[in-house]
């Protein structure tokens, strides 16, 4: 009887102790964090009417489990950088759906933590569909966390996005129009004269270049080619113009490399850090450069042509030289007096 | 060998013992696991292979192809009556599109008149295989409380220094009411940088774009042509020769929310969703 009492007292015990430790030991709680990841990032199809392809995406999660769903919208593009502008409701020709046998579009789904899915996007193309692009965007979005009771909050939804660029062609044959729409740089000085603008920079001047393309075409177009700049005493350096998709009826900015990068999150007020542009150069120019472009949208397609010129003057270093010479002028002058003194 | 009752009982209380501290220690060390949502149906194995890139020449001399491989489903494939490409032909790179926020419940608990209150999260993008991308943000539902009786307004910053969806200002002022966020970080907006520049770290707010009264979404982090790893060096004599080598680089920026309420408004708990999009380039 007495090693029964014992027994039930140091089991009383030991239930206490870790009754307490759950209690009052105090678990450490994370913040509800998303992290998605969503690829191929793009798309791009060529495709005839009445044809079907799949397309496997893979999805991700990299942080807590949460419930997205999967969906197809269409875009258009904002303006002549990237940003584009994702349309609310799913409307055009092109049909989508996915094969995976326990998924479906605009239906929710858990996705635990560290898991893959892989999404098997079918996109169908009917027959009767107008020879055209179609721009559309496969997003996967998170469902917002659930309100907190007595709190005023903000919840937050997190969207990720691959677009999809489809040309229907019933031939084969595609409508590339394209044209350079602006080729100039940013000068300090523009100055008209001799019914001419020109161009005047300092010769230690960062020099930004914008190079803009339009599509006028109905299908999207890629340009490729180089900038080549050239000066008076042969001085030749080349930059390879980054192949970019321009939609159809739309402009872009071109970007080539290699350019001068700037740090703009220590340098928040610098001008490049304003303005978009394609190449930025930088050096020491003395005298007249001359800047061009040779472009064209692949095999078999025209090459198209723009310039511009620039005149580079060392300004700061003639005021520089000025001064000293200035300075040098009033010493001499001021030894000349000083010996013709007695 | 016959038992006594007392024996009995001794040896079943020393049973439950042990299960108990057996239970203990299973409970003191066991994770909590999801369960697993695999399908049933059948197993997609999707090896990532990375075979390198490639540029081919098509018949019909409309157009050119050029690929990356080695992503999923990446790479061209051709087949009578359609041509697939899959990510950036300029990027070759397996490093998949990704985006994260910190914290998706941003709690300001109870408000109080006239006493802003703030909360932040961390935006990342890591853009690897994209070279390009936007992350905009817009409101999906206005800031109401749950008996639909009132609702925090966007706000309009300080007098004399009004703010719209578009474009940041100061707001500093404790009288000055309204719900908006604050970025501070990589690929802002130039309103954002140029107004810090201006009045200082996290003093300028915009509202966020309200999608009942269809407004578009706003640009909250952008950047372009950052994948490649170049040498910034194209002084005209030289011409280096770049590497095109992508980075796995993760961009950054903090948001900070901020809400305050006047002394007029209706009281319960208040809610909205903010819906921030990320897309790579095209």
């Amino acid at each position: 009887m007495e090693n029964m009492n014992k027994v039930i007292k140091i089991l009383v015990a030991l239930i206490l102790v870790a009754t307490n430790y759950y209690l009052i030991t105090p678990s450490l709680v994370n913040a509800q964090q998303t992290t998605l990841s969503l690829s191929p990032p793009l798309l791009e199809t060529i495709i005839k009417p009445g044809k079907s392809i799949v397309v496997g995406y893979r999805l991700e999660n990299l942080a807590d489990p949460v419930i997205v769903k999967a969906m197809v919208r269409p875009f258009r593009p904002q303006d002549n950088t990237n940003a584009i502008t994702i349309q609310p409701t799913l409307t055009g020709p092109i049909a989508f759906t996915l094969d995976n046998a326990d998924l479906q579009l605009e239906e929710a789904f858990f996705l635990r933590t560290k898991e893959n899915r892989q999404l098997l996007l079918r996109l169908t193309v009917p027959t009767d569909t107008p020879e055209s692009d179609y721009y559309y965007t496969l997003i996967v979005q998170t469902q917002p966390p659930p309100q907190t009771e007595g709190s005023t909050t903000s919840r937050s939804q997190m969207t990720i996005g691959s677009n999809i660029l489809v040309t229907v062609t019933a031939t084969g044959s595609v409508d590339i129009k394209g044209k350079i729409a602006l080729f100039t740089v940013v000068p300090r000085y523009r100055i008209s004269l001799l019914g001419k603008n020109w161009n005047i920079v300092d010769s230690q001047d960062r020099i930004p270049l914008i190079a803009v393309v339009q599509n006028i075409g109905k299908n999207v177009i890629k340009p490729q080619g180089e900038i080549i700049l050239r000066g008076n005493f042969g001085e030749k350096a080349s930059y390879d113009v980054t192949p970019k998709n321009v939609l159809a009826q739309s402009q872009r900015i071109l970007s080539a490399t290699p350019t001068l990068t700037v740090d703009c999150q220590n340098q928040p007020t610098d001008p490049l850090c304003q303005t978009a542009s394609s190449l930025v150069l930088a050096g020491f120019f003395v005298g007249q450069y001359n800047l061009s472009t040779t472009l064209n949208f692949g095999e078999s397609t025209p090459n198209l042509y723009a310039a511009t010129t620039f005149i580079a003057v060392p300004f700061r270093l003639l005021l520089a030289v000025g001064v000293v010479i200035l300075i040098s002028l009033v010493i001499i002058r001021r030894s000349k007096k000083e010996k013709q003194t007695p | 060998m016959r038992k006594t009752i007392n024996e009995l009982r001794v040896s079943g209380l020393r049973v439950i013992f042990l299960c108990l501290i057996t239970l203990v220690i299973i409970g003191l060390g066991a994770p909590v696991r999801a369960q697993d949502m695999n399908s049933r149906e059948y197993t997609i194995q999707a090896p990532n292979v990375n075979i390198g890139g490639s540029n081919r020449s098509q018949g019909t001399a409309n157009y050119k192809l050029s690929t990356t491989l080695g992503q999923l489903a990446a790479g061209e494939f051709q087949s009578n009556g359609y041509i697939v490409k899959a990510g950036f032909q300029y990027i070759d790179s397996i490093i998949p599109f990704t985006f994260s926020i910190s914290k998706t419940n941003i709690d300001f608990q109870t408000l109080v008149a006239y006493t802003p209150k703030t909360d932040s999260a961390v935006i990342s993008v890591s853009f690897g295989s994209a070279g390009q991308y936007t992350v905009t943000a817009i409101s999906e539902t206005p800031f109401n409380n749950f008996s639909g009786s009132g609702t925090i307004a966007a706000t309009a910053c300080d007098p004399s220094y009004s703010c719209t969806t578009s474009t940041a200002n100061l707001w500093s002022s404790d009288t000055t009411t309204g719900f908006g966020y604050n970025m501070e970080g990589q690929d802002l907006p130039t309103d954002f940088t140029s107004c810090e520049a201006l009045h200082g770290v996290n003093q300028c707010y915009r509202p966020f774009p309200d999608r009942s009264v269809s407004n578009n979404p706003e640009i909250i982090m952008t950047s372009t042509n950052v994948t490649l790893n170049i040498t910034p060096t194209p002084n005209p004599t030289v011409i280096p020769n770049p590497t095109g080598t992508p980075r796995d680089i993760v961009h950054q920026s903090t948001i900070t929310f901020k809400v305050n309420i006047p002394d007029t408004q209706a009281g319960g708990n208040y809610g909205t969703v903010i819906n921030f999009v990320a897309t790579p380039g095209y």
